[in-house]
C-alpha cells in the first residue's frame, strides 16, 4: 500500500466559465487514479455547485477570488477540501430545503448543497484564517 | 448539452445530449420556452446525459411546472443509474414520472394526454363518465368506389370487399366494418359468412370498396356507460351526444366496445347519427328523431373494458380471429351493461377521395390500381404527386417523383420504386445495413415505405440534390459521350472513394464461389435459351470457336455439372460488402460529377471482387455490338486477350484490330476494374474468384432480350475463354 495519497490541487478563478475547464480537469485526473463514477459525479457537483454559490453568495467586493480544490485518493477513499476566502459560510448550519413539498411549492435554493451532503460519506467545515474550508470525504469500496 | 426535438406518436420528445449543468440549464430554457406544442405532455429523452446538477434540476422544476399549469407534464426517460440517484435524493422521483425507456415514456405521455377529469352525468338509461379529449377534431368522410387500404378509411363502415378490384371481378360485395385494428367483410357469396383481417397488418390490406363512411381525426371524448341491467347503446348516446361532444354538430360518429348481459358476450359498433334533416340513405331513427347509420361486430368474448385510451390500443390484442364474430345490423345489437365509447363530433363531411393524395402517372407505364394506396401512404404528407416512369429497373418499378406539399410547394424530387414485397424488404434491409451506415452521402435515403398488398413501395432520394433543378443522368450517358479520361476518373472514384467503406475493408472468410456465383438462380431457364439460340447444348464437351480456329470447352457444360459438383467447395478469400448488380444504370451522375449509387436490393457481404467482376461485362455487351462476322473474329481475339492473364495484378493485353472506340474505352475501364479488384484483396492475386464472379454475369447476356445473336455469341465465346481459363490455372496448382 502506498502510503502517500495522490493528489491535485485546482485554483479555480470564482467566474461561471472556469467551471467547466475545472471539471474536465480534475475528471480526467480522477479517472488516472481509477475512482468510481460515483465519486466522480460527486467532485464535478462540488465543483458546480460550491463555485456557483460563492459567485451568487460569497463575496463582499468586486475582486478577482479564487476558490481552491484539492483532491486526494489514498486506500480506496477520496477526499476534496475547498477553500474559499468569501464571506464566513457553513453549508452544514445552511437551511435544509423542505423535500416533501411538492417541487412546484419548493422555495429556490439548498439544493446543491444537499445533493453534497447526500452524495458524500462525510462533509466538515471549519472557519480558518479569514477562508471556509470545506472536506467532503467518499469511500469507494 | 444538445437538445433535439422530434415527436414520437404525435408527443414531443426533447432528446438531451451532455452534461446538464447550469451552462446546459441556460440553453434548456431557451429552447424549452420557446417551444409550442399541441400537447403538454412531454418526454425528456435522458439517454444522452450523464450528470445532472441542482441548476439542471431547477430547469426541470420550472418546465414542469409551466406544463402543469397546461394540464400536462414531464416524462424522464431512460436516466442514467447516477442521475437517478440525484432525483432520488431530490426526493423528485416521487412527484415526476419516470420510466426506463423513451418509448415506455412516450406511452405514458400519451395516456396521459388522454385523460382529462372524467366528468359524471346520469341518464335515464345508465350512468356516463364522460372524458373530453383536448384539440380533439374529425372529419365525416363519404367514399364511393375505389380500392383503399384500412388505413386510409379510418374508423368506417359500407358496402365492399377484401382485395383489390380486378376486371375478372372478385366476390360479390357485402356489408364491412373497418377500425385500426381489425377489418370485417360479410361475404355475400358465402352464405352470411363474415371475413376477418385482424392486428396492425389489417392496414395494409387492400379493401375494394363500393360506398363507405368513415370516421378520421381523434374522437372529442370517451364515455363509460355502465348499467346494471341492459340498456340500448344507441338510445344511450342519442341522449348523451351533445354532453359528449357539444351541440351544434350536425352529425356524431361513434366507435364503441360493449358487454352485454347475454349472448353474444360483447359487441363492437360503429355509426353516424345524423340530424333528421340531414341528407341521408335510409337509417333507423333515434328517440331525438336522429337517424343512425352503422354497422357492427359480434364479439364471442367478454370485451376487457380497462384502460380508456386510443381505440387503437384498447381494440390490440382483444380484436383476434379467435375473439371476432360476424357482422350484424346496429338494429340486431343486443341490449349492453358497460360500453367505452369514443365519441365524434365531425367539423366537416367532405368526399374521402378529396383528402387523398392526387397521384398522377405519365407516360405508358403499367400501373395496378393497388399501388396508389402505397403512393398514398408513402406521401401523406404531401397533396399531389406526379410520377414518370424511369427506364432500368429490372426487379421493380421505378418513376421519378415529384410532389407537391399540403401547402403547394414543390418538394426536391425523388424516386418511388414498387416491386414485390420481397424484393422491397430487401432494399429496405440493405439501405439500413450497407448504405446509412457506410455510403450514406453517395447512396440513397430512404424516407419510406410501405406495403399494401403483395406489393411495397419505397420512396427515396439523394442527400446531395441541390433543388428541384438537379439534373441526374446515368453513369451510362457518361460513359458514352464524354473523352474517355473523365468517364475513367468516374469509374475509379465510384470505386476508390464512394464505396470505399464496403471494399476498403475486407475480411478473410470461408467463401463458396460456385454456389453464390451461380446465375441460374436470376436465370433458370440458360441452358434451354442457350441451345435454342447458339445451338450449344449443354452436356457437349466442346464447341467450335471459327473465330479463333479452335475449338473451346462448352461453358454450359462447366455451369451445368461442375457448379452442382462443387457446391459445396469453400476456399479462404476476401469478403466485403458488395452491390450486387452494380452496372452503369445504377450509378448517377449530377451536374457537378457527384457520384450517387442506387438499388440495393442484392447488397450484401460477399466475394470482394463481385461488382468489379460484374461490371466488366456491362463495358463489353452493353456497349459494343459486332456488325459483321469480321468484327466477332476481332472482338473475340479482344477477348482471348483480356482472359490470357493469370494473376489480377496482371494488366490485361489489348489485342483489337478494329475501328469501334468503345473497345478501346472498354479496354481502359477493364484494366481499371481489375487494377481495383486487385486493391480491394491486398496481397492475393489469385484470378479463379474474378473469373467465376465475371461468369455470373457473362452467361445471362444469351438470355437478354433485345440483343443481336452475334453478341450472343460474343457473350459465349468469353464464357468458354473464361473456362479455359479457370482450367488452365487449376490444372497449374
Amino acid at each position: 500500500m502506498s502510503s502517500s495519497p495522490a493528489t491535485l490541487t485546482l485554483q479555480v478563478p470564482g467566474t461561471i466559465d472556469a467551471i467547466l475547464p475545472a471539471t474536465v480537469q480534475a475528471e480526467a485526473w480522477l479517472v488516472e487514479q481509477q475512482v468510481s463514477f460515483e465519486a466522480m459525479y460527486l467532485v464535478s457537483l462540488a465543483i458546480e455547485e460550491l463555485v456557483t454559490n460563492c459567485i451568487k453568495y460569497g463575496y463582499q467586493d468586486s475582486n478577482n477570488h479564487t476558490i481552491d480544490f484539492l483532491l486526494s485518493v489514498s486506500e480506496g477513499t477520496l477526499r476534496l477540501d475547498v477553500i474559499d476566502d468569501g464571506s464566513p459560510f457553513n453549508p452544514l448550519e445552511a437551511p435544509r430545503p423542505d423535500l416533501s413539498l411538492p417541487p412546484e411549492k419548493r422555495p429556490i435554493g439548498g439544493v446543491g448543497l444537499h445533493l453534497l451532503r447526500e452524495l458524500a460519506d462525510e462533509m466538515n467545515y471549519e472557519r480558518k484564517d479569514g477562508t471556509n474550508r470545506l472536506r467532503l470525504t467518499k469511500r469507494m469500496s | 448539452m444538445d437538445i433535439a426535438v422530434s415527436f414520437g406518436a404525435g408527443v414531443p420528445v426533447l432528446t438531451l445530449t451532455g452534461r446538464f449543468d447550469g451552462a446546459a440549464a441556460v440553453v434548456f430554457d431557451d429552447r424549452a420556452g420557446a417551444l409550442e406544442t399541441e400537447t403538454a405532455h412531454w418526454v425528456l429523452d435522458f439517454t444522452g446525459v450523464t450528470y445532472l446538477s441542482s441548476l439542471g434540476i431547477r430547469s426541470l422544476v420550472s418546465l414542469e411546472t409551466r406544463l402543469k399549469a397546461k394540464d400536462g407534464g414531464l416524462v424522464l426517460a431512460a436516466l442514467a443509474p447516477l442521475v437517478r440517484r440525484v432525483l432520488e435524493v431530490s426526493r423528485l422521483d416521487s412527484f415526476w414520472k419516470i420510466e426506463p425507456t423513451v418509448e415506455r415514456g412516450i406511452l405514458k405521455a400519451r395516456a396521459a394526454a388522454l385523460l382529462a377529469p372524467a366528468i359524471e352525468v346520469t341518464s335515464s338509461r345508465c350512468r356516463a363518465r364522460i372524458r373530453h379529449l383536448t384539440g380533439a377534431e374529425s372529419t365525416l368522410e363519404r367514399w364511393t368506389p375505389l380500392t383503399l387500404s384500412p388505413g386510409d378509411l379510418g374508423v368506417a363502415f359500407g358496402i365492399g370487399r377484401l382485395g383489390a378490384t380486378t376486371p375478372e371481378g372478385g366476390s360479390a360485395h357485402g356489408q364491412f366494418v373497418s377500425t385500426p385494428q381489425f377489418t370485417a367483410v360479410l361475404d355475400a357469396d358465402a352464405d352470411g359468412v363474415t371475413d376477418f383481417v385482424v392486428g396492425d397488418a389489417s392496414q395494409i390490406v387492400p379493401i375494394d370498396v363500393a360506398s363507405a363512411w368513415g370516421l378520421s381525426g381523434a374522437p372529442a371524448s370517451i364515455l363509460e356507460l355502465e348499467a346494471s341491467s341492459g340498456f340500448s347503446l344507441f338510445d344511450a348516446l342519442d341522449e348523451l351526444f351533445e354532453h359528449a361532444a357539444g351541440a351544434g354538430s350536425a352529425a356524431f360518429g361513434f366507435a364503441a366496445l360493449a358487454r352485454t348481459d347475454g349472448q353474444p358476450p360483447g359487441v363492437f359498433a360503429t355509426g353516424i347519427a345524423f340530424d333528421q334533416d340531414a341528407p341521408l340513405e335510409r337509417g333507423t331513427p333515434l328517440p331525438s328523431g336522429r337517424c343512425l347509420i352503422g354497422g357492427a361486430v359480434t364479439l364471442r368474448k367478454r370485451p376487457d373494458m380497462e384502460g380508456a385510451g386510443e381505440l387503437h390500443d384498447v381494440l390490440r390484442g382483444q380484436a383476434t380471429l379467435e375473439s371476432l364474430g360476424g357482422i350484424v345490423a346496429l338494429s340486431a345489437c343486443p341490449p349492453v351493461t358497460h360500453a367505452l365509447v369514443w365519441v365524434f363530433a365531425p367539423r366537416e363531411i367532405r368526399s374521402g377521395a378529396a383528402k387523398l393524395l392526387q397521384v398522377t402517372v405519365e407516360g405508358d407505364a403499367t400501373w395496378r390500381q393497388e399501388w396508389d394506396a402505397i403512393i398514398r401512404r408513402l406521401y401523406a404528407d404531401c397533396r399531389s404527386v406526379t410520377l414518370t416512369p424511369l427506364h432500368g429497373g429490372f426487379m421493380s418499378s421505378t418513376f421519378k417523383a415529384v410532389a407537391y406539399d399540403q401547402d403547394g410547394r414543390r418538394t426536391l424530387p425523388g424516386v418511388v420504386k414498387i416491386g414485390a414485397t420481397e424484393v422491397t424488404r430487401r432494399e429496405v434491409e440493405a439501405n439500413q445495413n450497407y448504405v446509412s451506415r457506410f455510403i450514406l452521402n453517395n447512396g440513397t435515403t430512404v424516407l419510406g415505405d410501405a406495403q399494401v398488398g403483395e406489393w411495397a413501395g419505397l420512396r427515396y432520394n439523394f442527400l446531395g440534390i441541390n433543388g428541384p433543378d438537379s439534373r441526374l443522368a446515368w453513369l451510362y450517358d457518361h460513359y458514352r459521350q464524354r473523352p474517355v479520361g473523365e468517364v475513367m476518373t468516374l469509374l475509379e472514384q465510384v470505386f476508390t472513394r464512394v464505396l470505399k467503406p464496403w471494399y476498403g475493408q475486407p475480411k478473410w472468410e470461408p467463401v463458396f464461389l460456385f454456389r453464390d456465383h451461380t446465375p441460374l438462380r436470376l436465370f433458370p431457364s440458360l441452358f434451354e435459351t442457350a441451345e435454342q439460340v447458339l445451338g450449344i447444348p449443354a452436356d457437349a464437351p466442346e464447341f467450335d470457336c471459327p473465330e479463333l480456329g479452335t475449338r473451346l470447352p462448352n461453358p454450359f457444360r462447366f455451369l451445368k455439372h461442375e457448379y452442382p459438383r462443387r457446391a459445396r467447395e469453400s476456399r479462404l478469400w476476401y469478403t466485403a460488402v458488395c452491390h450486387g448488380d452494380l452496372n452503369l444504370r445504377n450509378i448517377l451522375v449530377d451536374e457537378r460529377d457527384n457520384l450517387y449509387v442506387i438499388d440495393f436490393s442484392e447488397t450484401r457481404p460477399r466475394n470482394a471482387v463481385s461488382d468489379f467482376a460484374r461490371m466488366e461485362p456491362v463495358l463489353k455487351f452493353e456497349m459494343i455490338d459486332p456488325d459483321s462476322d469480321e468484327e466477332l473474329r476481332r472482338l473475340v481475339e479482344f477477348e482471348e486477350a483480356l482472359m490470357s492473364v493469370t494473376a489480377l495484378d496482371q494488366p490485361p493485353p489489348f489485342r483489337y484490330d478494329g475501328i469501334d472506340p468503345m473497345v478501346a474505352r472498354a479496354h481502359a475501364g477493364i484494366s481499371l476494374l481489375r487494377r481495383c479488384a486487385d486493391r480491394a484483396t491486398l496481397f492475393e492475386t489469385d484470378m479463379v474468384p474474378y473469373w467465376i464472379a465475371l461468369l455470373e454475369w457473362t452467361y445471362p447476356v444469351v438470355c437478354y432480350r433485345q440483343l443481336s445473336p452475334r453478341l450472343k455469341r460474343y457473350a459465349a465465346c468469353s464464357a468458354a475463354l473464361i473456362c479455359r481459363s479457370i482450367q488452365q490455372i487449376e490444372s497449374r496448382a
